[in-house]
């Protein structure tokens, strides 16, 4: 299958002391590389302050990475401009509440990435939000309302809606459920699945819940402290886990989930 | 269901008692201030010698004309007081406006400056905040000479860092919000972030910073007034009608209650009005 995104040594290390006689860095990537087919979903999991979050960032162009390269079907996106790249990589935020605008209305948040990429006149783009609305199950008429007039599982939906203005090839949750109720958490994860049964979309899903993944994705990459401690197929990696923190990682999740079950 | 966060705000606001009284006073001194004028019994600076220090009409020997009683020079305080609240008004109003627009302009450069840059200026901000606000006018005036359009200027000099914290403040709290960095990402550019996303949700927090520096500034006029640097006799100014009177409190104690009461009871409505709005806006009640 060809790649359709695929990153090669990304890099990058954070200032963390301002004093000009003693600069200090932290790395917080060293060194991560995938590649991810269209339709395809990639996982990566590792716990707190392991560089997830970063990588997400450096993805979406949010974050310009130190070293390494991005490549979206085939051309090097770190030395493009900014504007093809919005659009085809997208991100849907941890939490909705914080994401959303609060002083705009949905209408007014969902129109925001076409009237920058220029695209269509006012009902065009009114049509295109009602699409999209019920692209991701909610109502049309909502689009008038504030976001804090929504539920938790609301709120990430509009939020995969605006993801999804643009046609994006491929989007980059960040934790998209772990903000959620757990009785929310499964109807959005359908979500995403149908949609990206409906469009073709490649996902890169950043969690912590490796029964999640595990049922969720094709591939996952396992990071600790900004390294890239394992990369595969899922079901080798949870089969026969390579690295030793991979191995402590899953049998965490196994003693969690007994103390759950219990 | 519908409902914008402006209209939540309201409905708040309506439910606070004292809130909705300091707003009822308030507009009461507004209208007096600009109909006021027209039916003021007399022109503010006439003397009647015959009638100096004539008291109000509920005491035995008020006089009707002069329903609010004279001064030691015979002029009428309800005329006074009316000309005085429009001065007033108009020029905290002014005064109010003036440093807002500077101070917001600066607190919103400096919310996109480097660190350095950035660490500099609020520090010198700071320095400024540290010495009491009328302290600073006076020095300022002294500098400068007394006289009604230096105290002005003074007092906008003054109010302006409280405008340049608050704005840089709103500003750099909300540019860290997932929702600043989501509109970056829908490719929204500088311009349109600030002035389309970020401004209406520091709006907020200036209406609040607005309503205190009308009462800040208010004090400091009419005190500047009656240490004699703001407006000079024989303008009807509430801060310069307390000092003329001051000789005359013992036995004459309406000449200066009356312009005392009248600052007073300005301050307290637009303090009221401003804490009214403070909860109003505070996401922690409102949502």
């Amino acid at each position: 299958m060809p790649s359709l995104l695929s990153a090669k040594l990304l890099r990058k290390s954070y200032k963390v002391s301002n004093n000009p006689f003693k600069q200090r860095y932290l790395e917080v990537l060293k060194g991560v590389s995938f590649t991810l087919s269209a339709g395809q979903t990639l996982a990566v999991v590792g716990e707190s302050g392991s560089g997830k979050s970063t990588l997400a960032r450096i993805l979406v162009g949010a974050e310009k990475p130190d070293s390494g390269e991005l490549l979206f079907e085939d051309s090097n996106i770190l030395k493009d401009s900014a504007f093809s790249w919005y659009r085809n990589i997208r991100m849907i935020f941890q939490n909705p509440a914080a994401s959303l605008n609060p002083r705009a209305t949905i209408r007014q948040s969902l129109e925001e990435p076409l009237i920058n990429a220029k695209l269509g006149n006012s009902q065009s783009r009114k049509d295109r939000i009602a699409e999209v609305l019920d692209l991701v199950g909610l109502r049309p008429e909502y689009a008038d309302r504030y976001p804090h007039t929504f539920s938790g599982g609301q709120r990430q939906r509009i939020a995969i809606a605006r993801a999804l203005m643009l046609n994006p090839k491929v989007i980059v949750a960040d934790e998209p459920v772990s903000a959620l109720d757990v009785s929310v958490q499964a109807q959005i994860i359908n979500l995403l699945l149908d949609l990206q049964d409906q469009l073709d979309l490649a996902y890169v899903f950043i969690s912590h819940d490796l029964g999640l993944v595990q049922h969720f994705s094709d591939k996952v990459l396992v990071m600790h402290n900004g390294e890239q401690k394992e990369y595969g197929r899922v079901g080798e990696v949870f089969s026969q886990p390579q690295s030793k923190y991979t191995i402590e990682l899953l049998n965490a999740s196994a003693s969690y989930r007994k103390v759950i079950e219990k | 269901m519908t409902l914008s966060n402006t209209k939540l705000a309201w409905q708040v606001f309506r439910r606070n008692k004292s809130a909705m009284t300091g707003s009822l006073i308030l507009l009461i001194i507004v209208l007096m201030s600009l109909v006021g004028p027209w039916f003021a019994p007399h022109d503010p600076a006439q003397q009647f010698s015959d009638k100096i220090l004539t008291p109000p009409l509920w005491y035995d020997n008020g006089e009707f004309l002069t329903p609010l009683g004279t001064d030691d020079l015979g002029r009428d305080m309800l005329s006074r007081l009316l000309h005085g609240a429009r001065l007033s008004l108009k020029l905290t109003i002014m005064v109010v406006f003036a440093a807002a627009f500077i101070g917001i302009l600066i607190g919103a450069a400096a919310a996109f400056l480097n660190s350095g840059l950035r660490t500099l200026l609020m520090r010198f901000m700071d320095l400024l905040l540290s010495l009491p606000s009328l302290l600073l006018a006076i020095a300022i005036v002294a500098i400068i000479g007394p006289g009604l359009p230096n105290a002005v200027y003074a007092v906008v000099i003054v109010l302006i860092p409280q405008f340049v914290k608050v704005t840089q403040g709103a500003i750099s709290e909300e540019l860290g919000k997932d929702y600043v960095m989501a509109t970056r990402l829908d490719g929204a550019g500088h311009t349109r972030l600030l002035l389309h996303h970020v401004w209406p949700n520091i709006i907020p927090a200036l209406i609040v910073q607005l309503t205190f520096s009308f009462s800040t500034a208010l004090l400091d006029i009419a005190a500047l007034g009656f240490l004699g640097l703001g407006a000079q006799p024989p303008i009807a100014e509430w801060g310069t009608m307390l000092s003329e009177a001051r000789a005359f409190i013992q036995f004459a104690p309406w000449t200066m209650t009356l312009p005392g009461l009248a600052i007073f009871l300005t301050v307290l409505s637009i303090n009221l009005v401003g804490d009214g709005l403070r909860d109003a806006f505070d996401p922690r009640l409102n949502r």
